[in-house]
């Protein structure tokens, strides 16, 4: 079994963190398109934002966790029992009213992001992949859309920006809409 | 001071060498007692989409090998580690204060 290891250099830590923290937040705010604002899950999104920030906070002794909760909740700490008392009743409830166009982009941000954590976070994703994958089915996820998803939380780990014209195939207008800002 | 980064290379040449799932498909209580079993189905077949995308091409972890392979890891900087020639797959990387970054790296060396 061969493996190596070779050291990534003198402050290789601090420049990983703050790559990714660039990352996060470059994608974020191409995520949040028109409004330019990094992950704002304010007026009547909020309550997704108890549902996104606590989930990340209970894994926040993983650095890279840690720096997604810190951005998407600046100088806050939300409590943590939110998390249970997560009305994903209401939401299946909600997701069968019409969401305006925001409000679905939201959601879309949402779901991108926690699947984002489950992806580089082996605790959230055997602890909360389950709840992840209900929230998307509530918030009217179907097959093609969760793969349009997965695709792209891939496709930013593997380095790549979102763009309308990078590399980046998906199938549903959903994702081309959302990710890669193309008009259908 | 730095830290040395230990890379593995996580391989899926075949479905039949991915990691097992460790959690299945458990619905959260609220929807066990309100949603409809049709719904809780419906569910399911999303996580098994996750199972897909994410968990096979992400933390498969079950193939080390030999050949020299330069990577440029986005997020950590360029790292050596070894793969052999015709391994698809993608790396983990794991430092020793037990930061953790995923990349999807899919291989295709040809030698």
């Amino acid at each position: 079994m061969a493996l190596r290891q070779e050291s990534t250099g003198s402050g290789s830590e601090d420049m990983k963190l703050k790559k990714f923290t660039a990352m996060v937040q470059n994608t974020d705010r191409h995520l949040a398109g028109r409004s330019g604002s990094v992950f704002m899950f304010g007026g009547a999104n909020a309550k997704y934002k108890t549902y996104f920030v606590p989930q990340f906070k209970r894994y926040n002794s993983d650095s890279f966790i840690a720096i997604m909760e810190g951005i998407f909740n600046p100088g806050k700490s939300g409590p943590l029992e939110k998390l249970d008392e997560l009305g994903l009743v209401q939401v299946y409830r909600d997701a069968k009213s019409k969401p305006s166009e925001k409000g679905f982009n939201e959601f879309y941000r949402l779901i991108f992001w926690l699947l984002f954590g489950a992806a580089i976070n082996d605790e959230i994703y055997n602890g909360e992949i389950s709840n992840i994958v209900d929230l998307a089915y509530c918030l009217g996820f179907d097959e093609a859309l969760m793969r349009d998803w997965c695709k792209a939380v891939a496709y930013i780990l593997d380095g790549g920006q979102f763009a309308e014209n990078c590399s980046l195939q998906l199938e549903t207008p959903e994702g081309n809409a959302f990710f890669l800002h193309k008009k259908g | 001071m730095a830290k040395n980064v230990s890379v593995v290379l996580a391989a899926a040449k075949s479905k039949g060498g991915c990691r097992k799932i460790k959690e299945p498909y458990k619905p959260s209580p609220a929807l066990m007692q309100k949603i409809s079993a049709e719904d809780r189905e419906k569910s399911k077949k999303l996580l098994a989409v996750v199972h897909e995308e994410l968990v096979t091409k992400i933390f498969d972890v079950n193939i080390y090998t030999n050949n020299l392979l330069n990577i440029a890891a986005p997020a950590i900087g360029e790292i050596n580690f070894d793969i052999d020639a015709g391994t698809r797959g993608m790396v983990k990387i794991v430092d020793e204060s037990g930061i953790r970054f995923g990349v999807n790296r899919f291989l295709k060396v040809i030698f």
